[in-house]
């Protein structure tokens, strides 16, 4: 039977069902979404400001005044929101027809693409964290300098006050090697180097590197690191220490392959979960969302549309370390 | 359209960055943090500690002859000053690489007006030598 206008709302109201459906699938299978500090925002651009070396809390006499903190303001790094969208048409033909199928598909499929190409959109964050400047996923340049003018992943990050003297580095190494393949020694030697980190005016501020990022490829690999009760692939019968300590590993498909093709299955990366949001950052002024044309006409195609505003990138690095697997 | 924007004019002047908008290369920034060479003359291309101490040395010799830094060694103050005698007007946005640009070109500028002005004396100089050399040869015709 065909689709009239007079069913309009109600297959509106079945195309809304199937992006709702499919978004929250999308995003539940999201890596990205997962360890990006993902905020919802009015503007159309976020100052971010990394702050470092509070040393304000001392003892104080009861009755006296309580120290004001005092920090040191670090570089600053501003993100713009950037607009995407698509569109696509219900056809005169699909509706005469009952092509129902086809329209359920365009929806979902217009759906898929545009939260794959937010996540991927993230994925190349990391894997381009050598890089100081790429071409996204959507075409467009980005410039993947962090607030210190360097590449997400730097052996000598800067904070941006007392100079060049205080450096970190973010690549991971296996104690010889920068940029090791995924080894349970590197995840040994780069979780203590992190855990030795200190801020800019040298106070312990411990990086706790819990959460390996991995493709498929080296998923095998990072789980019997990481879970196998005794040492992994050595005849060394000690308990695994590294068991507990890490507490999830994330495999990400879009970390197999860049957006520009390059295979980047070797690529790894730690995170400290609980501040890994200082360092990934993404800012939605609009999610998502599916839009009903606002006419509808008989013999003429009823364009739907997938639009949404964000803006993502990277913040202050110290919080997520990362190799390219190839020293 | 650029979706991220840093400070740029901050980190070329604190050495952290090339230029505006251009951040180091590994090499380069390895040369900055680790060999602790000056970011000038890293600019200028010094990636070695062999290379840097012998553009030292040039320099040196070139401040002997001339009584002057190259422009690249000047302070922004410095180079602050230089602008404002070559007439170049300029606010405390503009980095050290700004200006130092400024001034080259500044001076390329006059370097070329001097050079124009200096030819047409010698072509005025040469038609003033040919009118006299006609005026003595209609002398000669008449006489």
């Amino acid at each position: 039977m065909p689709i009239s206008t007079t069913d309009f709302p109600a297959l509106t109201d079945d195309l809304q069902t199937i992006f709702n459906s499919t978004a929250k699938m999308k995003i539940a299978d999201s890596v990205g979404m997962k360890i990006f500090g993902v905020r919802e925002t009015n503007r159309r651009t976020h100052d971010h400001l990394p702050l470092h070396g509070a040393d304000a809390i001392r003892e104080v006499t009861p009755g006296a005044d309580l120290p004001t903190v005092t920090l040191d303001q670090g570089d600053t790094i501003t993100y713009t929101q950037r607009y995407f969208g698509g569109k696509f048409a219900v056809t005169k033909a699909m509706r005469k027809f009952d092509l129902y199928e086809q329209i359920e598909s365009l929806a979902r499929n217009t759906t898929v693409d545009a939260f794959d190409k937010v996540d991927y959109s993230m994925a190349d964050v990391l894997t381009f964290g050598t890089s100081t400047s790429y071409t996204d996923i959507y075409g467009g340049t980005v410039t993947a300098t962090g607030p210190d003018g360097l590449a997400l992943f730097n052996a000598s990050h800067t904070f941006g006050i007392a100079g060049l003297t205080r450096t970190y580095s973010n690549i991971t190494t296996d104690g010889t090697n920068s940029n090791p393949a995924l080894s349970r020694q590197a995840v040994v030697r780069t979780r203590a180097r992190a855990m030795a980190f200190r801020d800019a005016a040298g106070n312990f501020r411990p990086v706790r590197l819990d959460t390996i990022v991995v493709a498929p490829t080296n998923e095998d690999l990072a789980e019997r690191i990481v879970f196998s009760n005794q040492m992994s692939g050595t005849g060394n019968n000690d308990t695994n220490p590294l068991k507990g300590k890490i507490k999830q590993i994330l495999t990400w498909e879009r970390i197999d392959t860049r957006s520009d093709g390059t295979d980047t299955s070797a690529y790894w990366f730690l995170c400290d979960s609980s501040q890994a949001s200082e360092t990934l950052k993404a800012f939605f002024a609009e999610r998502p969302t599916l839009d009903a044309p606002e006419q509808v006409y008989k013999n003429k195609n009823w364009e739907y549309t997938v639009d949404y505003f964000y803006s993502w990138g990277f913040g202050f690095q110290a919080f997520v370390n990362g190799s390219t697997g190839v020293n | 359209m650029n979706m991220i924007t840093i400070d740029w004019g901050r980190l070329v002047n604190d050495g952290r960055a090339k230029a505006v908008g251009v951040p180091w290369s590994d090499e380069e920034w390895d040369a900055v943090i680790n060999k602790h060479i000056p970011a000038e003359y890293v600019r200028e291309g010094c990636l070695t500690l062999a290379a840097y101490e012998e553009t030292k040395k040039e320099n040196e010799q070139y401040e002997k002859s001339t009584g002057d830094k190259p422009l690249y060694l000047l302070s922004k103050g410095e180079l602050q000053i230089r602008a404002k005698e070559l007439g170049i007007a300029h606010t405390d946005a503009a980095t050290k690489e700004v200006l130092k640009d400024l001034i080259e070109k500044e001076i390329r500028k006059q370097e070329r007006a001097t050079a124009k002005a200096a030819k047409i004396d010698a072509l005025k100089d040469i038609e003033k030598l040919s009118e006299d050399e006609d005026v003595e040869d209609g002398v000669a015709i008449t006489s």
